[in-house]
């Protein structure tokens, strides 16, 4: 152990000082994050209405009737959904935006600038301007596809089921996409040459190259990128509100959505607390897969 | 400073100014014991934002001349567009049940919530029992809960019927008294003027609330969510032809589009702004962008009538609008009813219709000359709001709300029939009243 100061009569050693320089940072974490966390867990427990006054203790009731609640079930099934969808196509593009950006060509600073716009305006401003592109009578969607009779009578984008959820995935899928190309770029140019120059010496063609060197070495990086999306897909909020309100009927409500609803529209805060619980748990446990998955990774390169 | 009296004299000048402050400070310490000695009494409002200016300040210092015993803290809230988050500032603040607030601005569909909940004062002790004889029925009404009085009226909305009378007058057409003769008129104009742009009638069928305000008038004066003594009434005769006829207008008649199911307020106000529905169901702010060339097509070819009505049944139009409430946990309830009253009384209703086009909730204020020559289109509105109808009453509301939404939504979608969307609803509320 190395001591590096004294504190009073305190011999202080630079772990200590490490835990002691922590302190305030870790202070603010709990009152900010473990408490309304916790405080979220104990509310959940109770059944607690403003409107109706009542604040009683029922155990796990609300998350028995969460399991009954078609509501609930729907929203998770959207969830579950849209995550599922829009991040699989993010990898996708956002793995073949990195390769082109990868490559050396003129003006490659620019490309890698310009890509990052969508990523960087506000959530809420991407959905209103997605709002009225999908818009039926007035939208730039409809109006491109039938100037080149694509369609011969504008689609209902965001007032049909089916549609809508298309819609806001490719909504998120637009704004989210640069991040996880940025990643993946990022881990690209951190593979040595050498590795691909030995094994076109060897006679390894383009596809094997790709797949046997670049692929797997991008793999933990990858997955930090996909982890970092899932969460927040898990989580979409914004988009969804603002692009659809949860409707056309029921059709894109989330569990974010449908938390809102509840905890603010009903002040029925002790079920609201329950769902808003499901998610945290939900969340904690694609994280961990994830990491688990990130661990092997790592090992295995 | 330093240059032209030096050192010393900064020092002597720094001085004079500490001693000064402190002085200051010395002084109005003394001074609020003797303004607690006055006993003024401090009562806050918190108000809503208005657009356009402030009329609030203006009306607070006149109170406090007429009242110079009382002095009013004003809060302001964000404007009604962020009615979710007045609603969490009132709810957060009222269920701690002290006196922080005493007289607030609130939606009208929040009475029964917050009635049930007891933040309400009963104003029946402050006011004249003639007294509700000077405001409009619904008016009364949406501020009453079990029978009580607990708000006082401020101003209404109400849904109407907006026309394109260039295009009605050309076929010959009287504004629409009844659902059929919409439809009809609609059809007509639709085959003779052969534009694939222009659609019927476009209303707001998006999952939200204005959906729930548009079914209380497809419902009519005599159909109902809720009855009077608060059963499930929905899935009568009258509720399925409400849903029916929501159904046919999409799906039968081709009059309003499907596209109408993303609608709210300000998408529906656009295509009808651009010239392209002949009919528009939409609340009184409209008609000021309507008559803008800036942002409309269709200056001085708008005409606005009551919403149309079954055969047999009567215009209903839903009730929208802001009131006063008072806070039952208020320490000065006597003053905190005066300052609602005020702001209630046929002068401050005068005031806010001329400054900022807020439709008076009592029927004399409408006869007034000289708001008649300014602003004529408010007072068109007094047939309209004859027939206000409040959205369903009760705590529950906002969860009434959701089902509704969800319901009819899936209605509009075409995944379930008008039976299948007023029996899901009527099951899925009766199962939530009794909770």
């Amino acid at each position: 152990m190395t001591y590096i100061g004294k504190l009073g009569k305190l011999q202080v050693s630079e772990k200590n000082l490490g835990y002691f320089l922590v302190i305030p940072a870790l202070a603010v974490v709990a009152v900010m994050a473990f408490w309304p966390t916790l405080a979220a867990f104990w509310m959940s427990l109770h059944d607690i209405s403003l409107i109706f006054r009542t604040n009683r203790f029922i155990g796990l009731e609300n998350f028995r009737t969460m399991a009954g609640d078609p509501g609930f079930r729907n929203a998770l099934h959207n969830t579950v959904y849209f995550t599922a969808v829009s991040v699989a196509l993010e990898a996708l593009l956002g793995l073949v935006m990195a390769l082109v950006m990868n490559g050396a060509f003129r003006g490659r600073g620019a490309v890698r600038a310009s890509v990052l716009v969508p990523w960087a305006i506000p959530t809420v401003v991407t959905s209103t301007m997605w709002k009225w592109i999908f818009n039926t009578d007035y939208g730039l969607l409809n109006f491109l596809l039938k100037r080149f009779h694509i369609v011969s009578t504008y689609l209902n984008w965001l007032g049909d089921g089916k549609l809508a959820m298309g819609c806001a995935i490719m909504a998120d899928v637009w704004k989210t996409t640069p991040f996880i190309a940025l990643i993946l770029l990022a881990g690209l140019q951190t593979i040595s040459h050498d590795l691909y120059e030995a094994a076109m010496i060897d006679g390894a063609n383009w596809w094997q190259r790709f797949t046997r060197i670049m692929l797997p070495l991008l793999l933990p990086i990858g997955l930090v990128a996909v982890l970092l999306r899932t969460l927040d897909a898990f989580r979409v909020f914004a988009l969804i509100f603002v692009l659809t309100g949860g409707g056309p009927a029921d059709a894109t409500e989330v569990l974010s959505t449908y938390t809102y609803k509840v905890l603010f529209s009903t002040s029925n805060f002790g079920y609201g607390s329950a769902l808003a619980v499901s998610m945290f748990i939900s969340v904690a446990i694609i994280s961990l897969v994830f990491l688990n998955f990130i661990r092997l990774g790592s090992r295995s390169s | 400073m330093k240059t032209l009296i030096g050192n010393r004299g900064c020092m002597i000048v720094r001085r004079i100014l500490i001693s000064g402050l402190l002085a200051c400070l010395f002084l109005t310490a003394l001074m609020v014991p003797v303004a607690g000695a006055q006993e003024k009494i401090k009562i806050t409002l918190a108000s809503m934002k208005t657009f356009g200016i402030d009329t609030m300040p203006l009306l607070i210092r006149r109170f406090e001349k007429l009242h110079p015993n009382v002095e009013v803290e004003f809060v302001e809230m964000p404007s009604p567009n962020y009615s979710t988050e007045i609603h969490q500032y009132l709810v957060t603040t009222l269920a701690g049940e002290t006196g922080d607030i005493d007289v607030f601005t609130i939606d009208c569909i929040w009475f029964p919530e917050f009635g049930e909940a007891g933040w309400l004062l009963n104003m029946d002790p402050y006011i004249a029992a003639q007294e509700k004889a000077n405001y409009f029925k619904g008016a009364i009404e949406t501020v009453s809960y079990k029978g009580y009085q607990v708000g006082m009226p401020w101003y209404l909305d109400a849904g109407m019927l907006y026309y394109r009378k260039d295009l009605l007058d050309k076929y010959g057409f009287k504004p629409p008294k009844t659902w059929d003769e919409l439809v009809h008129q609609a059809q007509v104009i639709l085959k003779g003027e052969k534009n694939p742009n222009l659609h019927g009638f476009i209303w707001q069928g998006r999952q939200a609330e204005v959906l729930v305000c548009d079914l209380v008038e497809f419902l009519g004066s005599d159909g109902a969510v809720l009855d009077d003594k608060g059963n499930v009434v929905i899935n009568n005769e009258q509720g399925l032809r409400a849903a029916q006829l929501m159904y046919d207008l999409i799906y039968k008649y081709k009059i309003t589009p499907e596209s109408v199911n993303t609608y709210d307020e300000e998408p529906s106000r656009q295509v009808f702004t651009s010239g392209n529905a002949i009919f528009l169901r939409n609340w009184s702010y409209v008609w000021n962008i309507a008559q803008d060339p800036k942002e409309s097509k269709v200056v001085g070819k708008v005409g606005i009538a009551p919403i149309p009505a079954f055969k047999g049944s009567k215009s209903a139009s839903c009730l929208g609008g802001y009131q006063f409430g008072v806070n039952k946990y208020s320490e000065h309830p006597k003053e905190a009813a005066e300052l609602a009253k005020f702001l209630s009384n046929p002068e401050s209703q005068l005031y806010f219709a001329q400054k900022i086009s807020f439709a008076p909730t009592r029927p004399a204020v409408y006869d007034n000359a000289k708001l008649a020559k300014q602003n004529p289109f408010l007072v068109s509105l007094k047939d309209v709001f004859v027939y206000a109808t409040p959205r369903p009453i009760h705590p529950r509301y906002p969860e009434i709300s959701l089902v509704l939404q969800s319901e009819f939504s899936k209605l509009l979608t075409n995944k379930q029939t008008p039976k299948q969307a007023v029996d899901a609803a009527a099951e899925k509320i009766k199962a939530l009243l009794k909770k």
